[in-house]
């Protein structure tokens, strides 16, 4: 089920009436209605892979308490293994196993050695990364000690499935959503309200921004050489934004959502376009993974309180993972090398962690020159490394980049208007909103109607309709 | 929760009304506006017609490449009777044609309705499209075209791209300065059942010889292979125009590659030139060469610019 497709408009008032008027004085009720809603939403795709799903949260529930109950540590080691083993293997199947078979068979191919692959025609289940990195956070953090595991079958399952976050994150951790599980949740006006107003802007973003960004962006990443240079920097530019719009849009839609039913969600994007350096940019773009990675991956590693070579590679291998985690492709792969690179001299002279907690124009209106090109050229690096994203494979990102160097001089006047679509300055302008915490504040009832009907006028007259799906849903 | 649900009912209702008065506003402008604009006094070689498949036809491109005076007057869901009073409205201005082209396809032939059915409530639904068309930052926020090249009769300047070069038309040099600024038509009646009146095609022809057309053409714009093979009487359908005289031009089958549709029945707009070129080649050629015993190849040959 989509976000923005008609049946979730009625299944999500059917759940929300049933939730707080029904079940209401039941939180076991509560959690059980969640539960099935989220079953219904996802099995709305494929009924099929529901059983995945119901047997990778089975397999982590009792690895769980099999490793807090274990006594000896040889033998929690053990059961944490079978559970990232089984995990990882099934992430692994249904994910990388054409990849891995196709590029072995050409690394054969190289040395001479012809092969006949044997690819299988495999349906990659929906939300398959997000729900498994949400059970192995839960068994790693309970082989560390650091909670304890869920006794209550349904919790644990809500925890895992709950249907905002199911298919595209934000990547929950077990000790932010599960003691929001077990407590009894009392209807809250103003968590009500933010979580209407944040769907309503997420849909914004991905009806007017993302969606309507979408056909330019597939037409030149389709056939790069039809366009001038300049139009495929444009190109590019447009699918950083798209993306944004995309992704930040679905995450603002789960996280409103959510709120409906009183449980908060992980800030998954903090105005990440608006960042000074590559290393700010990792603070602000789809946190919820990157500080997974950083705490299960990175830190385990030993980080940056290591050898310096060690560090370095540490640095590689957190984002040519990050990137491999978002498909089987080189393409991928490569955005994560790029990241890598580009993160590196900030990392060699220690200013990674400059800017932390900090933003841009802190105190002021408007940025200082500094801080404008710093914003401007993070953007630009960014801008070029989502060409390898988005490019279907590393020939077809290849030739972009040559092309779009070679003949940057021209630019087909279409594409100026389309980046300066009025929508456009309108996303930053809400990123911008986003940081005076406009969307926290408490309004009163009529400035939030007007606002809310006049955000939905604006998306029914100029949204780009035809439920495109998310573009994360692939991931 | 007493507050939110009463915050919920005004968000719906306002934006009910909300939505009641910008329609009634869009309403009120729009029936303002002249119906139609269109310039006086003017000879064209030919006059094509017929619905939103005819819209690949660029007028201005068929003038420069055949040097024959082209106006392109098609326009969505266009029925029969809708084509007939249009091209009434174009007599009456004083304009003359040599041919008219009509597109035509077994779909062809509900009646018409009147512009009250189309410009209230559900317009801002079912038409959301034309709506933003007609609104001035409509163009801003949804003009989405992959060549600089806007829809026909958008009123707006052409920009044309052809192979490397481009050339820019002003508005003097278009001829057919057209504006639609309303639509005459039924959309909402499903026609594909309703069986094809040939009646009324020899009453329109005999409409369009009473104005010294001294010819109609029908021709059957292309679509994709899926869309084709669903057509199954179109060879009954072909038999029965020509059996009554008429020239008809079967173009259906011109493209194979579904890259070139942005649906079953419509052409891409980054492809309007190539079928430009095509429906040179195929329809006006071979009607100019009987008439003129003249080649067209020089016209037609897309590195002769």
């Amino acid at each position: 089920m989509l976000f923005n497709s008609t049946t979730f408009l009625i299944f999500l008032p059917i759940v929300f009436l049933l939730y707080w008027f029904v079940f209401k004085k039941n939180l076991t009720r509560q959690n059980l209605l969640l539960l099935l809603a989220s079953y219904v939403f996802y099995g709305w795709w494929d009924w099929r892979f529901l059983f995945l799903l119901i047997f990778s949260t089975g397999l982590d529930y009792t690895t769980g308490i099999l490793i807090f109950d274990a006594k000896n540590e040889r033998i929690r080691k053990i059961w944490l293994w079978i559970s990232v083993g089984t995990n990882l293997g099934f992430l692994g199947f249904f994910k990388y196993y054409n990849f891995f078979v196709d590029s072995f068979a050409r690394m054969l191919s190289g040395f001479g050695v012809e092969t006949n692959p044997w690819t299988l025609q495999i349906i990659l289940p929906v939300g398959i990364s997000f729900y498994t990195f949400h059970g192995l956070s839960y068994v790693i953090d309970i082989y560390h000690k650091r909670i304890e595991p869920s006794r209550n079958w349904v919790n644990y399952c809500v925890f895992v499935s709950y249907f905002p976050l199911l298919v595209a994150g934000p990547i929950e951790r077990a000790t932010h959503l599960l003691p929001q599980l077990i407590k009894p949740r009392i209807f809250n006006y103003h968590q009500a309200v933010d979580g209407l107003r944040l769907m309503i802007w997420g849909f914004a973003k991905k009806v007017l921004i993302a969606d309507s960004l979408a056909p330019e962006v597939n037409e030149i990443f389709k056939n790069p050489e039809a366009f001038e240079g300049g139009s495929l920097l444009v190109g590019a530019f447009c699918f950083a934004i798209q993306i944004y719009g995309d992704f930040s849009g679905y995450s603002d839609i789960a996280r409103g959502v959510s709120k409906l039913f009183g449980i908060e969600l992980l800030i998954n994007f903090k105005y990440p376009y608006l960042s000074r350096s590559i290393p700010e940019f990792w603070r602000r773009w789809h946190i919820s993974l990157s500080s997974w990675f950083r705490d299960y991956l990175y830190i385990p590693l030993g980080g940056s309180r290591t050898t310096f070579w060690k560090a370095v590679r540490n640095v590689f291998v957190i984002f040519l993972v990050s990137g491999f985690w978002h498909g089987a492709n080189w393409t991928f792969i490569a955005w994560g090398g790029i990241h890598a690179l580009l993160f590196i001299p900030s990392f060699l002279q220690g200013k990674n962690r400059s800017n932390l907690g900090d933003e841009f124009a802190t105190g002021k209106w408007y940025p200082s020159f500094k801080e404008t090109f710093q914003i401007l050229l993070t953007f630009l690096l960014v801008s070029f490394a989502w060409i390898f994203f988005r490019a279907d494979n590393m020939d077809v990102a290849v030739r972009y980049i040559r092309h779009m160097v070679e003949d940057i001089h021209h630019i087909d006047s279409y594409y100026i208007k389309t980046i300066t679509n009025l929508f456009i300055p309108l996303s930053f302008a809400f990123d911008l909103l986003h940081r005076t915490n406009y969307l926290t504040g408490k309004y009163k009832t009529w400035f939030v109607s007007l606002e809310i009907i006049l955000i939905a006028l604006i998306i029914l007259m100029f949204g780009n309709f035809g439920s495109v799906e998310f573009i994360y849903f692939q991931f | 929760m007493r507050g939110f649900i009463k915050l919920l009912l005004i968000i719906v209702f306002g934006g009910y009304l909300a939505l009641t008065l910008l329609d009634w506003i869009y309403t009120m402008t729009i029936t303002q506006r002249p119906l139609l604009s269109i310039k006086e006094n003017r000879s064209y070689d030919y006059l094509i017609a017929g619905d939103s498949r005819t819209n690949p036809l660029v007028a201005p491109y068929i003038d420069l490449r055949t040097g024959l005076k082209t106006i392109n007057i098609g326009f969505p869901a266009f029925t029969l009777e809708d084509n007939q009073r249009i091209i009434q409205y174009f007599f009456d201005r004083g304009n003359r044609v040599d041919r008219v082209i009509l597109q035509m396809d077994q779909r062809f032939g509900t009646s018409s309705g009147t512009k009250q059915e189309w410009y209230y409530w559900p317009y801002l639904h079912r038409q959301s499209g034309l709506f933003t068309m007609e609104l001035p930052f409509g163009y801003y926020a949804r003009e989405n075209k992959n060549i600089n090249l806007k829809t026909l009769g958008s009123g707006l300047k052409y920009l044309i791209t052809v192979g490397d070069g481009e050339m820019k038309l002003d508005t003097a040099e278009i001829n057919n300065d057209f504006r639609p600024f309303l639509y005459n038509s039924k959309l909402l009646k499903d026609c594909s059942k309703e069986p094809f009146r040939y009646n009324d095609l020899i009453a329109f022809d005999a409409f369009l010889k009473k104005n010294g057309v001294r010819e109609l053409i029908l021709f059957k714009a292309p679509c994709t292979p899926e869309w084709f093979k669903s057509q199954a009487d179109t060879a009954t359908f072909k038999q029965k125009l020509r059996g009554m005289g008429f020239k008809y031009f079967d173009l259906s089958g011109a493209y194979t590659d579904t890259s070139y549709f942005k649906d079953y029945t419509h052409i891409k707009n980054s492809k309007y030139l190539e079928f430009s070129r095509y429906f040179i080649q195929k329809v006006i050629e071979p009607l100019e060469l009987k008439d003129r015993q003249t080649t067209m190849a020089k016209h037609t040959n897309p590195t002769n610019k």
